[in-house]
């Protein structure tokens, strides 16, 4: 416990520190949203045993609620990011409600063929709308900008330094963390578990299982939307592409894994690592032909890991601890 | 309007050809080993690179460069099976997917690596003049190129039925599929099964690869195209059934051949992945299963 103290501390300390230099906020600011992210997929394939791709998707809509809020109505992010994720949790829900049956590699395909879809969708949906002497063009592949104001937290903006996002990225970090402790060590984490170690033995103990799945997916898509308006705020940018590339969401799929899946300190590990090493690898190879090294490493330490530590990093640190406690 | 009307349908179909093309190395990796292989689409990009380098360096034939295609993936399926899938084999399915997604990711970025980010199309020499000459019957018009894959598609499968129901070999490898545990007992080696059913699935990988690059440019990030085409091409068919994903590509090619030209061509995508989302749900079996594959 008094390490998780400690780490809360140092990591409310750190970004100030380094708040002269934006390219340490900014790893900082990218582990933990990539730590975000992983959790959100960490509830579906981690706890409840739902292999879904679609986390991406919810991403996407995340971002695109918030900023098309923004550029037609003028709302507040902070608002279009709430409705954002309620949208996001009920399309998740009612997405997986007909594939509630769909099992293993099914869902996957079913997750992905949803994730696909929407954002050649998106590639191709723009809207033209009349402001003043220009007409504004929204949407489509060249994507949109978030209306630009002053730095203000209103707006969820800042232009001169990258401090104010990290310390609400790590919030969000942090508030998520303790909602799913919370939530695994309530009735329905332990209802999500024994779905995830046998469906039909779950249903026949009373549980309802369409329901908690449903629940376990919403609780996904409203984490997945929270951390697609930060991104589009960060950024100040949404485009279908980037936004919502399955390459995006295998990155985070894959080193919540190499972090440890189902547990609470897996994604944070999986990215601690993985996000340093792929931007370092970045800045010294990006724009070769080897820009590529970072995923191959990934790639390898990912079958290395599963052939010889299926349980992923975090067991193995805690066995370790746990040896060194009782001597 | 009669005419575009069957063109359209035939342009579905020879699509469909290629889609089939690239799904026969799934299913089979699939029905056997009951492995799902997300490194698929990496591997035909694999193998449409390998046909072009072979073609360009060597300065060969590029029919000749297809056929070096499919025989040079074959070892290549037989280590990666002995070295990365049988350990793997009987771990929980996520990390099959999880390994084999690593597998396409590493496939791509070496590719990035070796030939860089261009995209790259074969170059017109010997062969290549007569195939992408445009032939015209009747009232249809087509490549012989992107014609190739189609027939191609349908003698594999054929042969690949001869092969399963007909050999020794292709008979213990059925066994293996239904149930590895009583092929085991009945003395069929079952990692040589699996063995050979990975190098065989990649050398057709390798064979479709080397079809496409006829008349496809060729990029590292091109598998991509493929991974969820194929997957959508053999869910729709029914998991196992080599034939089923034959007529899951042509159903999935006729449906954004047409939806493209009815509807908005930019939507035909959102058009197939809505259609196999909807038969996912209601028949999540596929169309033709053959077996329990969950």
């Amino acid at each position: 416990m008094l390490g998780v103290y400690a780490a809360v501390i140092l990591t409310s300390i750190v970004p100030f520190m380094l708040r002269d230099s934006p390219f340490f906020l900014d790893v900082m600011i990218k582990i933990a949203l990539y730590a975000f992210l992983g959790m959100a997929w960490n509830i579906t394939a981690g706890y409840t045993g739902l292999i879904a791709f679609h986390h991406v998707a919810l991403f996407g809509i995340g971002a695109y609620t918030s900023t098309l809020l923004q550029v037609l109505y003028g709302v507040s992010p902070w608002i279009g990011m709430l409705l954002g994720a309620f949208l996001s949790a009920s399309i998740a829900a009612a997405f997986i409600y007909p594939a509630v049956k769909l099992k293993g590699l099914f869902l996957a395909l079913a997750t992905l063929a949803f994730a696909t879809g929407l954002q050649v969708f998106l590639m191709n949906w723009s809207i033209v709308i009349e402001t003043g002497a220009y007409p504004k063009y929204i949407g489509g592949a060249v994507g949109m900008f978030v209306p630009l104001t002053a730095d203000s937290l209103v707006d969820f903006q800042w232009h001169y330094t990258k401090l104010p996002y990290c310390y609400i990225m790590l919030g969000l970090l942090f508030l998520q963390l303790l909602f799913v402790r919370k939530l695994m060590r309530s009735k329905i984490g332990y209802f999500l578990l024994s779905i995830r170690e046998d469906e039909v033995a779950a249903a026949h103990a009373g549980i309802d299982v369409v329901k908690y799945k449903l629940v376990s997916m919403a609780i996904a898509g409203f984490f997945s939307a929270i951390a697609g308006t930060f991104m589009a705020q960060y950024i100040l940018f949404v485009e279908p592409q980037s936004t919502m590339s399955l390459n995006f969401m295998f990155e985070v799929s894959l080193l919540t894994i190499m972090g440890g899946l189902g547990t609470l300190a897996g994604p944070l590990l999986g990215s601690l690592i993985y996000i340093p090493v792929s931007t370092v690898l970045r800045v010294l190879l990006g724009g070769t032909r080897f820009s590529g090294v970072a995923l191959i490493i990934l790639g390898v330490a990912l079958i290395v890991m599963t052939i010889a530590l299926p349980t992923g990093l975090y067991a193995q640190i805690t066995k370790i601890t746990h040896k060194w406690r009782i001597g | 309007m009669e005419a575009p009307l069957l063109q359209i349908l035939l342009n579905g179909l020879l699509i469909g050809g290629i889609y089939a093309m690239a799904s026969i190395g799934v299913t089979l990796i699939w029905g056997v080993m009951n492995f799902i292989n997300f490194a698929s689409g990496q591997t035909v990009m694999l193998g449409m690179y390998v046909t072009l380098v072979t073609t360009t360096a060597l300065g060969i034939d590029p029919l000749i460069g297809v056929i070096a295609s499919t025989i040079l993936l074959f070892p290549l399926g037989l280590l990666i099976e002995k070295s990365i899938i049988s350990p793997i084999i009987s771990s929980p399915r996520l990390y099959q997917l999880v390994v084999s997604l690593a597998l396409g990711l590493m496939i791509e970025n070496v590719a990035l690596m070796l030939w860089g980010g261009e995209i790259m199309l074969m170059p017109k020499v010997g062969s290549m003049k007569l195939l992408s000459q445009v032939l015209v019957v009747g009232p249809l018009r087509m490549t012989p190129a992107k014609a190739l894959p189609l027939p191609a598609a349908i003698l594999l499968t054929i042969a690949l039925h001869y092969f399963l129901t007909r050999t020794r070999t292709g008979l213990g490898i059925r066994a293996v599929a239904q149930n590895s545990y009583a092929a085991n007992l009945m003395g069929i080696d079952i990692n040589r099964a699996y063995f050979l059913t990975w190098g065989v699935g990649l050398s057709f990988m390798g064979l479709a690869g080397g079809l496409l690059m006829l008349f496809q440019p060729v990029y590292p990030a091109v598998g991509w195209e493929f991974i969820l085409i194929s997957f959508m091409a053999v869910t729709m068919g029914g998991a196992g059934s080599y034939l089923g994903s034959l007529v899951g590509s042509e159903l999935i090619g006729v449906i954004e051949s047409l939806s493209g030209f009815f509807l908005i061509p930019a939507i035909r995508q959102v058009i197939y992945l809505t259609i196999f989302i909807l038969v996912l749900f209601v028949r999540p079996q596929g169309l033709f299963p053959t077996k329990e594959v969950g």
